[in-house]
């Protein structure tokens, strides 16, 4: 005979939701279906337990007013415009880390795929060799490494009004400086 | 016994309703009741948008919406009607705070079951329902066909719920969720924030100590 049914097949025959392999066990064993048969009655005896009185049909709006007057002295703090914004760049952040680290995975894993360059060549271009990404096999990787569809990944994107309202809520010295800060970067790019 | 909840838990969060329109700005001409109307067919998902945008009166369709659940586990938890009211009130002024960290991962309703169980659970750790002695167990329906069947029925039903109130604290939160509510060993183990092989455990543990206790009684 095989073995007993564990904790878990034991709840699962409970709920008739045992595969058959072990369903065949089930039926052989007598421990394992007085097992059950006991379990059983002691959950259907707690489900009959369980009633709850109907409240007066009056209580459900009393009630509703009591929760209205609770929550009366409580602001609602709207999520504001940094947050808005924060969410979609945390998770196109954490998108983009995961697809790093599956690429570097994936590098490390086979690196005779991986043409290594020369140092010399390498040095006198100045430059590191870049392997050319597949775009249907990297959205892939994307979407398997982040758990998300394509669609939520697209949600996930700051929209161009919420770069708008970005900018317009920074005041004019910050605006000075964002700008600044832009030029400073596109400058060392083109070093 | 039924596996799979109905009504709210299973809003459908898949539609997100356009139709959502902005009272602000209206001055006085918006009354209350008008913007709950607007509000009352939309899905969870919207309302939960619509409040974190300012809309109060979002929150009262959440909580006309999903009274009835959170009550009925307080009161399982316990056993009488002011403290399970009590207790519902807690639920929902905690989930008006705290809906700012709603992530949608899952429905709002398992997220205020979730709620619930930790209101309830730190409510039993100050205080042991109050359960009936079971002498006082609920009096026959004279209406009924055998009154001593219903008088026994009544007085097994108190020692069992007595009983469920002496487990611990996890196994007696799984036997409410899944027994009572009704909801599927995945929805329990969001809610307790477990893993669905210890949800299973800890139901089957559960029901064994019902059993030793039972016998026992």
């Amino acid at each position: 005979m095989s073995a007993h049914l564990s904790t878990q097949e034991l709840v699962d025959a409970l709920e008739g939701t045992l595969p058959d392999a072990r369903q065949a066990h089930l039926t052989a064993c007598e421990a394992c279906s007085r097992e059950i048969a006991e379990l059983t009655g002691v959950a259907r005896e707690t489900q009959l337990s369980g009633e709850v009185p109907e409240p007066s049909p009056l209580f459900w709006d009393h009630f509703s007013a009591r929760v209205r007057t609770a929550t009366e002295a409580e602001a609602i703090r709207p999520l504001s415009w940094w947050e808005r914004a924060w969410q979609p760049i945390v998770a196109v952040s954490a998108v983009a880390a995961t697809v790093l680290l599956a690429v570097l995975v994936f590098k490390g894993r086979s690196p005779e795929t991986v043409p290594i360059a020369p140092a010399s060549t390498t040095a006198a271009a100045g430059q590191t060799a870049v392997e050319p990404i597949d775009d249907s096999s990297f959205d892939f990787v994307v979407r398997v490494a982040s758990g998300s569809t394509k669609d939520e990944l697209h949600a996930a994107r700051p929209s161009a009004d919420t770069t708008a309202a970005m900018l317009e809520d920074l005041t004019p010295e910050q605006q000075a400086e964002f700008i600044r800060l832009l030029k400073t970067d596109s400058i060392n790019n083109e070093q | 016994m039924r596996i799979g909840p109905e009504s709210a838990l299973s809003a459908d969060w898949t539609v997100w309703d356009l139709t959502m329109r902005r009272h602000e700005g209206q001055g006085g001409a918006s009354t209350r009741t008008g913007e709950i109307a607007d509000l009352t067919g939309a899905d969870d998902r919207t309302l939960v948008q619509a409040f974190l945008d300012g809309r109060r009166d979002a929150f009262d369709v959440i909580v006309e919406r999903h009274r009835r659940n959170v009550y009925q586990l307080c009161y399982r938890f316990v056993a009488n009607h002011e403290d399970a009211a009590d207790l519902a009130q807690d639920v929902f002024v905690r989930a008006f705070k705290g809906l700012r960290n709603f992530k949608g991962d899952s429905s709002l309703g398992t997220w205020l079951y979730r709620v619930s169980v930790n209101v309830c659970l730190n409510r039993a750790a100050i205080k042991r329902p109050a359960l009936a002695p079971i002498e006082a167990a609920p009096a026959a329906d004279p209406r009924a066909i055998d009154p001593l069947a219903r008088v026994v029925q009544g007085e097994r039903a108190e020692v069992v719920r007595q009983a469920v109130a002496q487990l611990p604290p996890k196994q007696r939160a799984t036997v409410m969720l899944r027994v009572y509510q009704e909801l599927s060993h995945e929805e329990i183990s969001q809610i307790l924030g477990t893993s669905v092989g210890a949800v299973k455990a800890n139901f089957f543990h559960a029901l064994g100590n019902l059993r030793r206790i039972l016998k026992s009684s």
